[in-house]
């Protein structure tokens, strides 16, 4: 009893007729099946976009500088951005500058985006008699070309502003500045 | 003291789990009997061994790492896990339309290593790939992280991904519309609840692999713990269809039973054709030697019994249980003379209705001397086929294959059996899980004091619609009855 109780009792089975050129509505599903087309562009939320831009500071003269941003999109219109400064000069009194702060965008999910930032964080000054550390207030607005739903180009205006030891008095520094780059959005 | 006796209707993965549950944890105290309406065990989840050994599927299954439930039952009944089950090694084929080609991924070892192999997977172009892998790295740590997820029930897990980034665009590559197949949900949406709770439980490979059994689910799984069951002091009575509760108050003092008419019943064709079951002439009784009930009975069953009595379903509980819907599977099993497919793993997206493939060859090795160079599992769902036959479905699944990668024609490889199962019958459909359907779902408790309900239907500590669901929402069941016994 047990034995057919737990189900090892052979049960018959046959073949049904394999089916030949049956007819049969339209596929109600062959739409799914086309290629996907990436069509979106701009920002959104979850969004990581990775930026690579090259540019000039104006505080001493014409400086270039080299820029990364990381910008994590926590809302369509707010990022996180994360970026590091190396000027390129050897005039630049700030050298490296690390920042953090919040990015506004005003077109999200658009070809063109205008947005604006404000970070803050530790720059370091190339000084002559060494280097000196001080916290380096940063704020712009960035312009986002898409040119496809990856890659977009972003042109940048800064204006950062410290007041940082030069050696025993305090330096203010108005330090002007643009970058153009390119970027990444994931 | 007298035993309490209780009846455990249906003999699927939750009415076998809350069944030895009862006797493991309360010996001596409980009286338990098994009833079921089939013969084989396993319920949906039943698959068996014909006369000639071939393995007769109403639907492919497997269990994943993180069945730890299902394991320890197994263990506890004696069967050798490691030789009982197989792994197919992390490996699954995504088959993309738009490169026309089956494409693999293999998930075995770290999740680094996974990392690695996603940048080099070829079934997505790279800026894809990158924001899905962004966004599925994301969504395993939303899910990880804990908190409750169930908030997240009310939206489809599209918009849901939409909403955090993932491109819209990917949402129609077959990737991530295989996390709706998987679940038979096509085409209705599936709830983010339900894909963040599996992947919280499929966090990491060992947690996600994909086992499946050398054989029928019956023989080598069901059977065994059947069999413990009955060793534990248990008593399995088949044959035995529910169609009414009997009760009076709160309690529940009858069940209506009778024999299934199994005439509608055809092997090898579309399994049962009645959506609810008719039931022998003058074989129904009333059955009442019992102090508690557990119903594993499907919601789609469950929702038919005592229909005329429209207090009891105007009730909030009952009205609450006719929200749930249930969908129709489909699955169909090809053996030909020639090999076709040697895909370790399961091959999935392929044109609907019956969108997912395994090669069983190497698994079912009863076969082996056979003559039969592939066994080919297909599985998916009726939706959207409502009207077509089953000659059409069936026609139209085996020659769209000669429009897939370069598998060619599998009529071409000499089809020498099929088997096709179209799941319409109540008992057989699996719930949809539907965005929203959280707050439709029950408890193991019910209004009546003596009836409590499991199945992969009802909320449970795994949640997911599948075995392991099923059997953790059986043991919850035992442990509150055995609690009421002793409160
Ligand atoms: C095609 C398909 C593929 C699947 N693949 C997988 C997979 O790969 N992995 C996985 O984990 N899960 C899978 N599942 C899901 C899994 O099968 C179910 O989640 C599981 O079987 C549910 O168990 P249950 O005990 O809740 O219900 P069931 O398995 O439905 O068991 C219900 C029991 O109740 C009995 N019954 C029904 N009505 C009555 C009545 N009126 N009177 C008396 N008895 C009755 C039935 O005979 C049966 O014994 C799949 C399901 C399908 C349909």
């Amino acid at each position: 009893m047990a034995f057919f109780l737990c189900g090892v009792a052979k049960a018959q089975t046959s073949s049904r007729p394999v089916p030949k050129n049956v007819e049969h509505p339209e596929d109600p599903f062959a739409g799914d099946y086309r290629p996907p087309v990436v069509k979106e562009l701009g920002t959104s939320a979850g969004q990581v976009r990775v930026i690579g831009l090259l540019g000039a500071r104006l505080a001493a003269g014409t400086q270039p500088v080299g820029q990364g941003t990381v910008e994590f999109m926590t809302l369509p219109i707010l990022g996180l951005r994360l970026s590091s400064t190396l000027a390129l000069g050897s005039e630049d009194p700030s050298s490296l500058f690390f920042a953090i702060g919040p990015s506004l965008h005003f077109f999200p999910y658009r070809r063109l985006d205008v947005s604006m930032f404000a970070e803050v964080g530790p720059a370091r000054f190339a000084l002559d008699h060494g280097a000196a550390w001080s916290p380096m207030l940063s704020t712009g607005a960035s312009l986002d070309l898409a040119i496809s739903g990856y890659w977009f180009l972003r042109l940048e205006g800064h204006l950062a502003w410290a007041v940082y030891d030069g050696g025993g008095e305090a330096v203010t520094l108005f330090d002007p500045g643009g970058t153009l780059g390119i970027g990444f959005g994931i | 003291m007298s035993k309490t006796r209780v009846l455990v209707i249906g003999a699927g993965p939750a009415g076998l789990s809350a069944a030895t549950r009862l006797l493991e944890k309360a010996p001596g105290q409980v009286e338990v009997t098994l009833m079921h309406m089939g013969h084989h065990l396993g319920g949906k989840a039943s698959s068996y061994e014909d006369d000639e050994d071939y393995t007769v599927e109403h639907g492919w299954h497997m269990m994943l790492g993180f069945y730890r439930k299902m394991r320890g039952l197994m263990g506890r009944a004696g069967i050798d896990l490691d030789k009982t089950l197989v792994s197919m090694k992390g490996n699954a084929h995504p088959f993309e339309p738009w490169s026309g080609k089956i494409h693999t991924l293999n998930w075995k070892r770290s999740t680094l290593s996974f990392m690695g192999h996603w940048l080099a997977y070829s079934g997505l172009p790279l800026g894809d790939r990158l924001n899905f892998g962004r966004f599925m790295a994301q969504t395993f740590i939303e899910a990880d992280r804990g908190g409750d997820l169930t908030r997240h029930d009310d939206l489809c897990f599209r918009t849901w991904a939409i909403e955090r980034g993932l491109k819209p665009h990917i949402t129609r590559y077959s990737l991530f519309r295989n996390f709706r197949e998987a679940y038979f949900n096509v085409p209705e949406s599936i709830s983010a609840y339900h894909m963040l709770k599996s992947m919280k439980l499929m966090s990491t490979p060992k947690r996600s692999e994909m086992f499946v059994v050398r054989g029928g689910f019956s023989e080598h799984v069901w059977g065994p713990i059947g069999a413990y069951f009955e060793k534990l002091g248990g008593t399995i009575v088949p044959f035995s269809l529910a169609t009414d509760w009997v009760y009076e108050g709160r309690r529940i003092t009858g069940v209506r039973i009778g024999r299934p008419d199994s005439s509608g019943h055809d092997e090898g064709m579309s399994a049962w054709k009645q959506k609810h079951l008719p039931i022998k002439d003058g074989s129904d009784s009333v059955h009442t030697n019992f102090d508690s009930v557990i119903s594993t009975i499907p919601v789609a069953v469950l929702a038919q019994m005592n229909r005329e009595d429209a207090r009891m379903w105007a009730s909030p509980y009952f009205s609450r249980l006719s929200e749930l819907r249930s969908g129709v599977t489909l699955s169909m099993t090809v053996h030909t003379k020639q090999p076709w497919m040697k895909y370790p793993g399961p091959v999935f997206g392929l044109p609907a209705p019956m969108g997912i493939a395994v090669n069983m060859t190497p698994y079912w090795n009863e076969y082996k001397g056979q003559n039969i160079r592939s066994a080919i599992h297909f599985m998916g769902q009726e939706g959207g086929f409502e009207d077509w036959s089953d000659e059409q479905i069936i026609a139209f699944t085996l020659d769209n294959f000669s429009g897939v990668g370069a598998l060619g024609s599998i009529r071409d490889a000499g089809i020498r059996y099929l088997e096709f199962h179209r799941n319409r019958s109540a008992f057989e459909q699996l719930m949809l899980c539907e965005p929203g359907v959280q707050k439709f779902r029950p408890g193991v408790r019910t209004p009546f004091l003596n009836l409590y309900v499991a199945g992969d239907w009802v909320r449970n500590e795994v949640d997911l619609i599948c075995m392991e669901g099923a059997i953790s929402s059986g043991a919850q069941a035992a442990d509150t009855l055995l609690e009421d016994m002793a409160a």
